[in-house]
C-alpha cells in the first residue's frame, strides 16, 4: 500500500513538473513571438519614415530647380516647411533606431549631409535673389550632395531591410512553434489525467475489495462469537438438568437404602455427590460468566461505587465478623457501567482477599483510589497515555503468590491451588478481567507470597465534553 | 365431603415424574395424585376430553402442580388458559420447574400463578416441599368446592 502511494506520488509529482515545463517555454515563447512582432512593426515604420524623407528631400531639391529656372518664388514655398520636416524625419530616425550602432552612424551621416545640402541650397537661392548668375560649382557640389545622400539612405533602407527580413523570420518561425508547445501540453496533461485515473482507481478498486473482505471477517468474527456465547449459556444450561437428577437420585439412594448400604457404598455415594455439587458451581460459574459475555442487554448507568461496596461488605458480614477483618477504605467515585456487573467485580475481588487470608492474621484490606493518566501503565496494556482513568486498588495481606502468575490468574479456569487446600472453580478473576473489558478498562495484579495481593483496577473517566 | 382429594402433575421429564412419585410416598396426606406430560393433556384432563373421559376416575384437581418448559404447549400458556377460564380459575397452581428466571417468576405470579417453586437437586430437599406443599393446601387452608 505504501508503495502505491509512493507511485501515485511520484507520478503527479514528475507530471506537474513537466507541465510547468512546458507552460513556463511556452510562456516564453509568445512573450518573445509579441517582442518579434513589436520589431517587425518597429523596423517597418523606420522604413516608410525613411522613404518620406528622401521624398520630402526631392521635393526640396525640385523646389530649389523650378525658382532658379523660373525666379518664380511660389517654388520656394515647400522649402520653407521641408527643411523643418527633414529635421523631424532625422529626429524620429535617430530615435528608432538608437539600438542600432551602424544605423545610428549612417543617420548621423546622412543629418550631416543634409545639412550641407540645405546650406548648398540656400547658397544658390541668395545668389539669384542678389542678381548674380548661379555658381556653376555650388550647383555641382550640392547635386553631388545629393547623389550621396541618396546612396546613404539607399543603404541605409537596404540595411533595414535586412534587419526586417530576419525579424519576419523569426517571427514566423516562433508563431509555428506555439502549436507544438501547445499540443504538447495538451498531451501532457491528457497523460496525467489517465495515468493518475488508472493509479487511483486502481488503488481505490483494491481497497474497495480489501474492505469488503474486511466487513466480510468482521460479521464472520461477530456471528462465530455470537454462536459461541450462545453455546456456552445453552450447554452451561443444559447440562444443569441431568445433574440435579444425578444429585437427586444419588440423594434418594442414600436416603432410601441406609440400611441396606455398606459402608463403602455409603462413601462412594458421598464422593458422587459432592463430586456433583462441585459440578454444580462449575457451570453456576459458566453460567455467570457467559452473562457477562452476554450483557448487551443490560444498559449502562451512573454507578455509586461506595453504594455497590457496602452491599457487597453486607454480603460477607458474617466472615467479616468471624475473622475481624479490618477495612481501610477511602470515598469511592461514580462511574458510567453495568451496576449488576460492579457488583460482582467487588464480591469476587474482595471473596478472594477472604478465601486467601493468612491462617492466624487479621485479614487488612485496604481499597485505595487515585486519578490517573494512561502513561502511568502504559506498560501494561496499549491504553491511549492522555486518557484519565480511576484507578481503584485492593490491597490485602493474605498469602499472595508468585508474581510470575500475575497474568496467568485471569486466565478461565486457572487456578494456583491444588482444591483440597482452597476451594474454587478458577473463573471469578476471568470474570472480573471480562467485565473490565465490558467498562473498557483494565485488571492487573501484582503479589508477593506470604505478603499480599494487589489489584489494580482502571475505568476510564468519561470526558465531560 | 369425604372425597379423596385429586392433584396434577404436569412434567414432560419422566425421571422428575418419578422423582416426585417416591418423595410423595413419604406423604400422610392421603390423596390421588394423577401425571400428565405435556400442557395439551392438562387442558385435556381438565375439560374431560379424550383418554380423560372418565369423570369418576378423572375428577376436577384442588391442587396443580406445573412445570413450565413442556413440549407441545408450554407451562405458561397453559397457566394463562387457566387462570382466564371462569371454569377453572379458582384452582390453585403451584409451579414446579428448573427455571430460576427473575422474568418466569414475574410472569407466572403476574398470571395469576398460587406458588412458584425452583426443582430442588436433594432428593431430601423435593420430598420435604412435597410434605409440605400437601399440607398447605389439603389441610391448611380451605379451598373451593370441587
Amino acid at each position: 500500500m505504501q508503495k502505491t502511494l509512493k507511485l501515485i506520488i511520484a507520478s503527479f509529482v514528475g507530471f506537474a513538473i513537466m507541465l510547468i515545463g512546458l507552460s513556463w517555454v511556452s510562456y516564453q515563447q509568445s512573450f518573445l513571438n509579441i517582442e518579434y512582432s513589436n520589431a517587425v512593426e518597429h523596423t517597418q515604420r523606420v522604413l516608410i519614415v525613411s522613404e518620406e524623407f528622401i521624398s520630402n528631400m526631392k521635393d526640396i531639391e525640385t523646389g530649389q530647380r523650378g525658382y532658379l529656372l523660373t525666379k518664380n518664388r511660389s517654388f520656394l514655398e515647400p522649402l520653407e516647411t521641408g527643411i523643418s520636416l527633414a529635421s523631424s524625419h532625422l529626429d524620429t530616425l535617430e530615435r528608432l533606431v538608437r539600438d542600432n550602432k551602424i544605423q545610428k552612424n549612417s543617420i548621423a551621416k546622412i543629418r550631416e549631409l543634409t545639412f550641407n545640402k540645405i546650406r548648398y541650397i540656400k547658397e544658390n537661392i541668395d545668389e539669384v535673389e542678389s542678381g548674380k548668375n548661379i555658381n556653376l560649382q555650388v550647383m555641382d557640389v550640392g547635386k553631388k550632395t545629393m547623389d550621396t545622400l541618396r546612396t546613404r539612405v539607399k543603404t541605409f533602407q537596404s540595411n533595414e531591410q535586412d534587419l526586417l527580413d530576419i525579424r519576419i523570420h523569426s517571427k514566423n518561425y516562433g508563431q509555428s512553434l506555439m502549436p507544438v508547445y501547445q499540443l504538447l501540453l495538451s498531451l501532457a496533461s491528457f497523460f496525467l489525467l489517465i495515468i493518475s485515473f488508472y493509479l487511483v482507481n486502481s488503488e481505490l478498486k483494491r481497497r474497495y475489495k480489501s474492505e469488503n473482505a474486511l466487513e466480510n471477517k468482521v460479521e464472520e468474527l461477530n456471528r462465530s462469537n455470537a454462536e459461541l456465547e450462545q453455546f456456552a449459556y445453552v450447554a452451561s444450561h443444559d447440562l444443569q438438568e441431568p445433574l440435579r437428577k444425578i444429585r437427586a437420585f444419588s440423594d434418594k439412594l442414600q436416603i432410601r437404602q441406609k440400611e441396606v448400604l455398606s459402608n463403602d457404598g455409603k462413601e462412594t455415594l458421598d464422593k458422587i455427590a459432592s463430586s456433583a455439587a462441585r459440578m454444580q458451581t462449575l457451570i453456576d460459574d459458566l453460567l455467570n460468566f457467559s452473562r457477562m459475555v452476554n450483557h448487551k442487554s443490560q444498559i449502562m448507568e451512573k454507578v455509586e461505587l461506595n453504594k455497590v461496596i457496602n452491599e457487597v461488605l453486607l454480603d460477607f458480614s458474617d466472615v467479616i465478623k468471624k475473622r475481624d477483618v479490618a477495612f481501610k477504605m477511602i470515598n469511592l467515585p461514580s462511574i458510567t457501567g453495568y451496576e449488576f456487573q460492579m457488583k460482582q467485580l467487588f464480591f469476587n475481588l474482595i471473596s478472594n482477599s477472604l478465601k486467601y487470608a493468612r491462617e492466624g492474621v487479621t485479614p487488612i484490606i485496604n481499597i485505595n483510589c487515585l486519578q490517573v493518566k494512561g502513561k502511568t501503565f502504559k506498560d501494561l496494556a496499549p491504553v491511549n497515555e492522555e486518557t484519565l482513568y480511576y484507578k481503584i486498588s485492593f490491597t490485602d495481606n493474605g498469602i499472595g503468590f508468585e508474581n510470575k502468575y500475575a497474568e496467568k490468574i485471569f486466565i478461565i479456569f486457572q487456578r494456583l491451588h491444588n482444591r483440597n487446600e482452597y476451594q474454587g472453580t478458577g473463573i471469578g478473576l476471568a470474570i472480573c478481567k471480562r467485565i473490565l473489558n465490558n467498562h473498557s478498562g483494565f485488571i492487573f495484579a501484582k503479589s508477593e507470597p506470604y505478603e499480599g495481593t494487589t489489584f489494580d483496577i482502571y475505568f476510564p473517566i468519561a470526558s465531560k465534553t | 365431603m369425604n372425597k379423596i382429594p385429586t392433584i396434577l402433575i404436569a412434567d414432560d421429564d419422566e425421571d422428575d415424574r418419578f422423582l416426585v412419585k417416591s418423595a410423595f410416598d413419604d406423604c400422610t396426606v392421603s390423596c390421588s395424585i394423577h401425571y400428565v406430560e405435556n400442557g395439551v393433556e392438562v387442558m385435556k384432563y381438565l375439560e374431560n376430553e379424550g383418554a380423560f373421559d372418565n369423570t369418576l376416575k378423572y375428577t376436577k384437581p384442588c391442587l396443580i402442580l406445573l412445570d413450565l418448559n413442556m413440549p407441545k404447549k408450554d407451562g405458561r400458556e397453559v397457566l394463562k388458559e387457566i387462570k382466564s377460564n371462569p371454569k377453572f380459575k379458582a384452582t390453585p397452581v403451584v409451579i414446579l420447574t428448573t427455571s430460576k428466571a427473575v422474568e418466569d417468576v414475574n410472569l407466572c405470579y403476574g398470571l395469576g400463578a398460587n406458588g412458584y417453586i425452583v426443582k430442588p437437586s436433594s432428593f431430601t430437599e423435593l420430598a420435604n416441599i412435597l410434605k409440605v406443599l400437601t399440607t398447605f393446601w389439603l389441610n391448611i387452608v380451605t379451598l373451593p368446592p370441587v
